[in-house]
């Protein structure tokens, strides 16, 4: 076979609410759901010099938190290799499932993009108020907290959303 | 007509200061001009790109309450520039000349997995930036799919899904360029690295849900019987054939109409002014210099009419596909196909059209090649000599002999152009990496109206321009120069003119003339091939452009005979030497003539284009030089031979 | 997985074709050599784009990239013109006429 190297299909997302996260879209189903505590080798320099803070794994993302001192454009290139070195590597990973924890960042996330959007654009609102045992409690408010339909739509949208992330996720439930 | 009625206008500026400009990028058959057109309307200026001529397209638009610069940029598929056009594109990204605001991300979405890459790096200049996907009604015809939101959070940009011919669409980019400001950037620049950015890719596409679109049905049927090895060619030929035929048959009925409404025309003017030398200058230089050749056209109306035709249903890439394999006879590729066809309107447009040709070779022996084959200018004067040779009505079996000779000069045009092309391309080969030859086959589509007309409306502006500028001005001084310095009947009785015959009076007046003094200068370069100083004084004014030839055969004829120019021209006998008397519009020098015609690169704005195609006078110094050479000896050559036939 | 399936095509592809100086013949009658290129694909058939020839000048090598032969792309041969070239070829969702003097530089293998 030739030389040529093919790559672990990824790329980087923004996080709404937080500019210090990128969400990696990843292959689905290369790492377990959870929080990792411990990574591969060339990422992991990353965490011992403080680039890197922290990560979380969703079904078909790795998100990755940068210490506020630096910044994404510039380190991005570099823990982009990295991070595709280790997702070749995906039994070097140390994951705890934390399922609850994931669930809630998920949630917030996507309740602040495509679905939030959707939401938004029709005069309401919602807001995530509790995750407790793989249920998502959401709160829904302005026009969309009288109108049944698009409730049941938007419900079902959102849980739809979340658990082609989480697939732990057992329901989504109106506060 | 010739020449430059194709010329890319003068540089209008539209003030920049203190507007938002936008540059529009993106792969050829994008549809990205359609939508430039689209935003800028009727405000769209045509000029140039300091030091080289990539044809600048400037257009502006009102966004919420602000006026903004949109730029077409050259349609190209790589930022490793390979040609002048492409180079313009990376200078604009780079920032060499000065980096727009924005840029507008012109792709078509049914090209995706292609696309994106160039999209990548396109990204990776840190302008701002937006993307626009054409052609989504095509993708979903074709069972294609793509989430547009999906993808513009996955590339960090906004995504505007357009569909050919919508308005939609154009308010939505027009409302996205309002607000500029708040435009959003990728988080990381995608990879440059090649297999990071595959599969880059790849996770972009997968996370829009992008489903590439099944192969266009219409044009696979299509193309199996335009592109078979037999019916493709048969047809390529109906094609070519319908082409000229349209060219010359269908615009014949209104060229009459134009001259028969500028003779009407000259005629009323001469009536009404009463001062002799001015009526005659006014109905004479100025309505038949310029109504002679405005009736050419029609003709140019038509043939950018056919190719905008050509071009806008896919047809041009499939001719230059047939043609490919000829074409590399002559070390070119099919493409450069294009660029001598369009050189049978005009060798401007053709060598223009040379553009798109990546080689730099291969635009060089297009272009020395382009003006070898036969123009629209060369037309009128093949019609006017061949007619002074054959009688309308001759037949060589079936065939009228005025028909086959004007057959056989296209023929020679097209086979020398041929010839040297292959000559050049063998020339340069010594030099230089070989340049790939690609060409994409874009789906057949029914042309649009607004790009026919768009077409048309340009060339036919820029050829009426030029004939109320360049070739009414040539024509004014010729006029003067054949007229000029007017004789007293003093100083003719003086002479021993018959002053009782005005023809005798012209005849007197013209001899005398400057124009007389310039023509009998050149003689001794002419004199071999059997020209005197009154067809040296066509010669030299058709410099301006071939057709002014018949122009000024006109004025000679009309000033020795004014009431009838053509038998003047047929009853021209030879002044002097051992055939003194004899017509002077033997077979011999009207072979000479054509045979001059067919080389020689009569017209000072083809010239001029080389020149701003080359960046030097280097290479139009050399085509005029060679073409001169070759020109005079064919001619010297076929007055030789007619002479020993007859 | 890839290792074996890689592997077993081998242990086939020794055992049905006969090797003569480096080239192959195969049980279809095409002639294939170690290195198969594009130019060499019968018209109608698909294969994928393993490489291309990295000893090619870099700006050409680079274009054909961003033409879109990259590594694992399936590329439909379509037809040729009627004296045999150029052809069409069909890929990443579009068509592209290409001479077989570029269509070399293509390494490709079977569409499997």
């Amino acid at each position: 076979m030739s030389a040529t190297v093919t790559s672990i299909a990824i790329h980087p997302e923004r996080v709404a609410s937080n500019s210090s996260i990128i969400r990696w879209v990843i292959p689905a189903g290369t790492l377990p759901v959870g929080l990792p505590i411990g990574f591969p080798s060339p990422l992991a320099q990353f965490f011992t010099d403080r680039v890197l803070t922290a990560g979380l794994v969703e079904d078909s993302a790795v998100w990755l938190w940068i210490h506020p001192d630096e910044s994404w454009s510039t380190q991005g290139p570099a823990v982009r290799e990295a991070l595709v070195e280790a997702l070749a590597a995906p039994d070097h990973w140390v994951i705890e499932p934390c399922d609850d924890a994931v669930l809630r960042h998920v949630a917030q996330d996507v309740l602040a993009g495509p679905v939030g959007d959707v939401i938004r654009s029709h005069g309401g609102d919602a807001a995530l108020s509790s995750v407790n045992g793989n249920v998502v409690e959401v709160e829904f408010s302005g026009a969309c907290s009288h109108c049944p339909a698009i409730s049941f739509t938007l419900h079902n949208r959102l849980e739809k959303e979340i658990r082609a992330r989480h697939p732990h996720l057992e329901r989504v439930v109106s506060a | 007509m010739s020449s430059s009625h194709c010329e890319p206008g003068t540089s209008t500026q539209i003030t920049l200061a203190g507007k938002r400009r936008f540059a529009l990028i993106g792969n050829p058959n994008s549809g990205k001009s359609t939508l430039f057109n689209a935003l800028s309307g009727l405000s769209v200026k045509t000029g140039n790109y300091p030091g080289v001529t990539v044809a600048k397209h400037l257009g502006q638009t009102r966004v919420g309450d602000s006026t903004v610069i949109l730029e077409d940029l050259p349609g190209t598929y790589s930022l490793d520039a390979i040609s002048p056009d492409e180079q313009v594109v990376v200078d604009v990204l780079s920032g060499v000349d000065e980096a727009p605001d924005g840029i507008i991300i012109v792709l078509d979405s049914t090209t995706l997995q292609r696309s994106l890459g160039f999209l990548a790096r396109v990204l990776r200049h840190n302008i701002p930036a937006i993307l626009v996907l054409t052609f989504t009604d095509d993708l979903q015809r074709r069972g294609g799919h793509i989430d547009a939101s999906a993808l513009s959070r996955a590339l960090g940009i906004r995504v505007i899904p357009a569909t050919s011919g919508e308005r939609q669409g154009v308010n939505k980019i027009k409302a996205t360029l309002a607000e500029f400001g708040s435009w959003e950037s990728p988080v990381i620049a995608p990879p440059a690295d090649a297999a990071q950015l595959t599969a880059w890719t790849e996770s972009v596409l997968s996370t829009a849900s992008y489903q590439p679109p099944e192969p266009d049905r219409r044009t696979a049927k299509i193309d199996a019987v335009l592109l078979h090895p037999v019916w493709g060619t048969l047809v390529f030929f109906i094609v070519m054939f319908a082409f000229f035929q349209t060219i010359f048959a269908v615009a014949a009925p209104m060229q009459e109409q134009i001259e028969v409404f500028f003779a009407w025309l000259g005629a009323k003017a001469d009536a009404a002014i009463t001062i002799g030398w001015l009526g005659a200058f006014v109905s004479e230089a100025l309505l038949g210099g310029v109504g002679g050749v405005l009736v050419f056209l029609p003709q140019i109306a038509l043939l950018f009419v056919m190719i905008a035709i050509l071009e806008g249903s896919g047809y041009m890439a499939r001719a230059a596909f047939l043609m490919d394999r000829v074409m590399a006879k002559a070390g070119l590729e099919g493409r450069a196909f294009v660029s001598l066809l369009s050189s049978v309107a005009c060798a401007i447009p053709g060598i223009m059209a040379t553009r798109s040709l990546p080689s730099a070779k291969d635009r060089l022996a297009t272009m020395m090649a382009a003006p070898l084959i036969t123009c629209s200018a060369r037309l009128p004067v093949y019609v006017l000599l061949i007619g002074l040779l054959v009688d309308p009505d001759e037949r060589f079996g079936p065939f009228n002999v005025r028909g086959l000779i004007l057959f056989g000069m296209y023929l020679l045009g097209a086979v020398s152009a041929m010839l040297v092309a292959a000559i050049a391309t063998r020339l340069s080969r010594r030099s230089g990496a070989l340049l790939p030859f690609y060409m994409e086959i874009p789906p057949y589509q029914v042309p649009k109206l607004q790009a026919v007309v768009s077409a048309v409306w340009a060339s036919a502006g820029a050829f009426v321009r030029k004939v109320t500028s360049i070739i009414m001005v040539t024509t004014i001084v010729l006029w003067l120069l054949l007229n000029f310095p007017q004789r007293s009947l003093a100083e003719m009785d003086a002479a021993g003119v018959d002053t009782s015959s005005e023809t005798a009076m012209s005849a007197y007046v013209l001899d005398n003339s400057y124009a007389a003094s310039v023509g009998k200068a050149v003689e001794p370069v002419f004199a071999p091939l059997g020209f005197d100083w009154r067809i040296n004084i066509g010669i030299v004014s058709s410099l301006a452009a071939r057709e002014v030839f018949v122009a000024t055969l006109g004025q000679v004829a009309a000033a020795e005979n004014p009431d009838e120019p053509l038998t003047a021209l047929q009853d021209m006998k030879v002044l002097n030497g051992p055939d003194k008397g004899d017509p002077l519009f033997s077979p011999s020098v009207i072979a000479a003539l054509l045979m001059f015609f067919a080389f020689a690169l009569q017209c000072m704005s083809t010239v001029g284009v080389l020149r701003r195609e080359t960046g030097s006078w280097r290479w139009p110094a050399i085509a005029f030089g060679y073409m001169f050479v070759v020109a005079w000896t064919m001619a010297f050559l076929a007055a030789s031979l007619v002479r020993l036939v007859t | 997985m890839n290792h074996a399936k890689a592997s077993l095509s081998h242990v086939i592809s020794v055992l049905s074709h006969t090797q003569t100086q480096g080239r192959f013949f195969s049980r279809t009658g095409r002639r294939v050599d170690s290195r198969d290129t594009l130019d060499r694909v019968e018209t109608g058939r698909t294969s994928i784009v393993q490489e291309i020839d990295p000893q090619l000048d870099p700006t050409i090598h680079q274009r054909l990239l961003d033409l879109g032969f990259t590594p694992g792309t399936p590329i439909q041969v379509l037809r040729a013109a009627p004296l045999g070239d150029p052809r069409i070829y069909r890929l990443a969702g579009y068509e592209v006429a290409l001479r077989a003097q570029q269509a070399r530089h293509i390494v490709v293998r079977e569409d499997s």
